[in-house]
Order: structure tokens, then C-alpha cells, then sequence
């Protein structure tokens, strides 16, 4: 009875922060509709390490399919366009087209996965407060993560759009590394075509199309490579081949996921005249692991602290995931 | 830059400013005509700091700089610097550089009549929206560095990443002072890349 008792009273106590973590999830995943389904523009600042750079962003829906110029401010004008089907970065300082198919054609913008069971068993999601960004009122959300294997997010949710008008990547102790804050956004009805081309003429531009790509059908049963010890909470949600150039063999690109991060662990053989370089590296606030395994180069990557990605790189061996 | 300007971004990043405070901020940089140079300037004080830009400045202004943004990047340092992680800068056009290597290596691969590429001659790409752009593909033989490598692979990865992190990551990619942080050598704690290196 005594057990009763206390279980009705914890339920009783703790019953209002279910609801504010109910209420913060459905904000994130209105977050995620809004990302994909609304037409806005704008200038945001990302700054990491000491590092500020300002960019606009064109996001257009037209007839159910979206289409998203991102352009960077300062420099040369480097820019990526992207749709359903497809990523075009163009870099005009290299005088370079690089266009990535999209395999899965996901929603551009709205890949944040929403927050289900699977990411609420790593993640703890609560709405912090209010506050107030350019003059728009916002709920401030945070996801912090349940161990040192991943990263969160404190997000300023606009109110009446539910676009994030700043966000902040932390690490398991709340440190920032990295932060996102619109300067200046509108929301159009309608946004012209011509703001989603390139601002440049690519006339004589050198262009790579890497569209060759196979996806496994049963990933959990391809023989070729896998992680055989996985940081708590990531599965296996992708299995692809990819052709490269430098390598005799497609490049073997498996995605693990814990239902909000994700790593990509790329598999190849290094041409004979290359000498990859092993080790840690950092993009942003993602960071990439690279070893050799059997003469192949195996490299995690993914906004994730460092840790995970290494785990998970020395842990990759060939042969299928079913014979562990 | 100056030191109250500077001081504003710590607490920038820091999320320390008040309300009204980061609206001033965010309208110096952006709203006015200084923007792009108030935020190159303050790039500068970043690769300086690191000693990738330095030469490019008077030494005593590189050294003030220095000065100045070390004191800043004592309380700005991320988690992985504060925990000891050991990460070499490479410049940040190697990215593009790296990209357009990828390219070269694609090519050279897929041989003259890939359907990834038309050999010659001005051709049309489709990109987003249907937009018909003109280019003139070329062809070289560079090796494939490891930068160049991690933006492929990270333009790849981007298709799995969550939403914010991905913008987050092709921001970087095509940012002025986007760069890929990496190692130079195989870290000296993994005895089978650096025999495997040999």
C-alpha cells in the first residue's frame, strides 16, 4: 500500500514535467514541419571557435517540393542549392560545380528526426522558458543529452511559426560549441523561382556529378563491413556502396543513428600512390575518425563529440553484423 | 576590431548578452554597411590566433591581434580543446581545393564517356528548380587529399544529419573560414596507422 502510495504521489509530482516534455516535443516536431513546409528568408550568424559567418537563406516551397539556397556573405559568394534530389555546392573560387544526388529524396529541412521514444531513451527534452528574438516571442527548448556520446540543443522556438530563430549545439556539460542566430527573417507568401538560382554565371565551371550510388536493400545483412561495438543507443538505419574514383572498389557508406544524431562510417581503398592520413578531425562541430583496417581507410563522421566517432571507426570490421 | 566588439562576441557566443544587447550586436554586423567587414575582420583575428594568417599582417599588428583574440579564446575554448584533443588546423581553402580534387579523381575514374560527366564542350546541368546553367567541364589528375576527402564525405553525410546540424555543416563547407581541422600526421597513440602508413 505504502508502494502505492508513493507511486500515485510521484506520479502526482511529476506528472507536470511530462507534460512540459510532451509539450516541448511537440514544439520540435512543429519545428521540423515548419523548417520544411514555410516559405522564409533570411540572415542567420553561425558562429563556432571564434569564428562568425554570416549567410543567407532562401527556403521556397512551390507545389509541395522544396528547394533551399543557402549563400555565404562573406568571401567569394560560395553556395549550396538543394532540393529533394539533389545538393549543387558551387565554389566560385575554385571555379567548381559539385552536384550530390539525394538518394532518399527526405524532406530538404525537416530531416531532425521527430523527437519519438527511440530519441527520448538518449535525450532529455524540456521547454526552459520563454523569451524574445527580433521583437518575435519564442519557447526556448532543451534537448541535452544523456551521456557523453552525443551532443544537444537549447533551440528559441518562434511562437507563431515555429522556425528556430537561434539555436545552440552543447556538449554534455552545457558548454556551447557552436551557435546559429537569425539576424534578420521574413515569411513570404510566395518567394519568386529566381531567388533560388545561383547568384553567379557558371559558365566554364568544372562540374562533378557523384551520382553513383547503390542502396542496400537489407543493410542489416550486407556482408561487407560494420561497427561491431556501438556507443548505447545507436542502430543501424542506412547501408549504401558509393563509387569513388580513387579506389578500385565503391566506397561502402553505413549510417548509424539514435534517433536524432547520426554518424557515417565510409569504408575504402586507398589508391596506391595516396597516403591517407589517420586520426581525429573537426568540421564545425562534427568531427570525422579515420584508421586503416586491412588496407582499407575507415572513416566515422558526424556531429558528435569526438569520442563517439573513434569508438565506433576503431570498432569497424569486415565481414556481416549477423555473425556478432 | 575592438575590444568592446570583440568582448560583445565572447558573451555572444557565450549567450551572456541581454536581450537588447544581442539585437545590437547582430544589427552592427548585419544591418549595416560594415557588416562584411567588421565579421572579416574579425575572421582575421580568428586565423591569426592560430597562426595560418599571421604573415599576412604587420608583425606588431599580428602580434596586438594575437594578443588580443588569445585572451578572448581563453574563456572560448571548446570541449575538445579543453580536454586536451590534439587537432591541427589545415588552411580553409584546402576545403574547396579538396572538393575540386574529388572532382578530378571522379573523373579520372569514370573514364570520358561516364554518364557522370560530358566530356567536352559546354553542357547543361540541372540544378534545384530546373535552373539550366552552362558549364565547361575539365580534367586533372591531383591527389586526393584528406580534406578534400572529409568534405566529401561530410556533403554525403549531410543527407542523414538532423536539420540544424545539417545547415550547420554545409554552412561550414562554403563559409569563408570554413575549414576541415585535422590531423597532419596518424595520431601517435595508434600504432596500427602508423605501421600501416609506413
Amino acid at each position: 500500500m505504502n508502494n502505492f502510495r508513493l507511486r500515485w504521489l510521484a506520479a502526482v509530482l511529476l506528472w507536470p514535467l511530462a507534460a512540459l516534455a510532451d509539450d516541448a516535443g511537440y514544439r520540435l516536431d512543429r519545428m521540423n514541419h515548419a523548417l520544411n513546409s514555410l516559405n522564409y528568408r533570411g540572415v542567420f550568424l553561425q558562429m563556432s571557435d571564434g569564428d562568425v559567418e554570416p549567410m543567407q537563406v532562401i527556403h521556397r516551397v512551390h507545389d509541395g517540393s522544396t528547394i533551399e539556397r543557402l549563400v555565404a556573405l562573406d568571401g567569394v559568394g560560395r553556395e549550396i542549392i538543394s532540393d529533394g534530389t539533389e545538393v549543387v555546392c558551387i565554389f566560385p573560387d575554385q571555379r567548381t560545380v559539385l552536384i550530390e544526388i539525394r538518394e532518399n529524396q527526405r524532406p530538404l529541412m525537416g530531416s531532425l528526426p521527430s523527437f519519438s521514444d527511440e530519441a527520448r531513451k538518449n535525450y532529455l527534452i524540456t521547454e526552459s522558458g520563454t523569451g524574445e528574438l527580433m521583437g518575435r516571442p519564442t519557447h526556448v527548448i532543451d534537448v541535452k543529452p544523456k551521456d557523453g556520446y552525443r551532443y544537444g540543443y537549447r533551440l528559441w522556438l518562434d511562437d507563431a511559426t515555429g522556425i528556430p530563430l537561434k539555436s545552440m549545439v552543447r556538449d554534455q556539460n552545457g558548454a556551447t560549441l557552436e551557435q546559429v542566430r537569425f539576424a534578420s527573417i521574413e515569411f513570404p507568401d510566395e518567394i519568386p523561382a529566381s531567388a533560388v538560382k545561383p547568384a553567379i554565371d557558371l559558365t566554364g565551371f568544372r562540374v562533378i556529378k557523384a551520382d553513383q550510388r547503390q542502396a542496400v536493400a537489407n543493410p542489416a545483412e550486407e556482408p561487407g563491413w560494420h561497427a561491431g561495438q556501438l556507443p548505447s543507443g545507436f542502430l543501424l538505419s542506412a547501408y549504401a556502396l558509393e563509387l569513388q574514383a580513387q579506389a578500385d572498389q565503391p566506397v561502402v557508406h553505413i549510417v548509424y543513428s539514435d534517433g536524432l544524431a547520426s554518424v557515417s562510417v565510409f569504408v575504402e581503398k586507398p589508391r596506391a600512390d595516396e597516403k591517407p592520413q589517420g586520426g581525429l578531425s573537426r568540421i564545425g562541430s562534427a568531427h570525422a575518425y579515420s584508421r586503416l583496417v586491412d588496407d582499407h581507410l575507415v572513416t566515422a563522421i558526424g556531429e558528435v563529440p569526438p569520442v563517439t566517432v573513434t569508438e565506433i571507426a576503431n570498432s569497424v570490421v569486415s565481414g556481416p553484423a549477423t555473425q556478432e | 576590431m575592438n575590444k568592446a566588439m570583440g568582448e560583445q562576441l565572447s558573451a555572444f557566443v557565450d549567450d551572456e548578452l541581454r536581450v537588447r544587447e544581442e539585437a545590437l550586436l547582430v544589427s552592427r554586423l548585419c544591418a549595416d554597411d560594415d557588416c562584411r567587414e567588421v565579421v572579416y575582420r574579425y575572421a582575421l583575428m580568428s586565423s591569426a590566433m592560430r597562426s595560418q594568417n599571421g604573415d599576412l599582417l604587420g608583425a606588431e599588428l599580428a602580434d596586438r591581434i594575437r594578443g588580443e583574440v588569445e585572451k578572448e579564446s581563453t574563456h572560448h575554448q571548446p570541449a575538445y580543446a579543453r580536454a586536451g584533443v590534439l587537432l591541427k588546423p589545415v588552411a580553409g581553402l584546402a576545403v574547396a581545393a579538396g572538393v575540386a580534387a574529388v572532382a578530378v579523381l571522379n573523373l579520372s575514374q569514370n573514364g570520358a564517356d561516364a554518364p557522370v560527366l560530358v566530356p567536352d564542350q559546354n553542357v547543361a546541368i540541372s540544378t534545384p528548380g530546373n535552373n539550366v546553367v552552362p558549364v565547361t567541364p575539365t580534367r586533372s589528375a591531383e591527389p586526393l587529399s584528406q580534406p578534400a576527402r572529409l568534405t566529401n564525405y561530410m556533403i554525403k553525410h549531410s543527407d542523414y544529419s538532423p536539420a540544424l546540424t545539417r545547415r550547420s555543416v554545409l554552412s561550414e563547407i562554403i563559409g569563408q573560414e570554413g575549414e576541415v581541422v585535422g590531423p597532419q600526421d596518424p595520431p601517435i597513440d595508434d600504432p596500427e596507422v602508423e605501421e600501416a602508413l609506413q
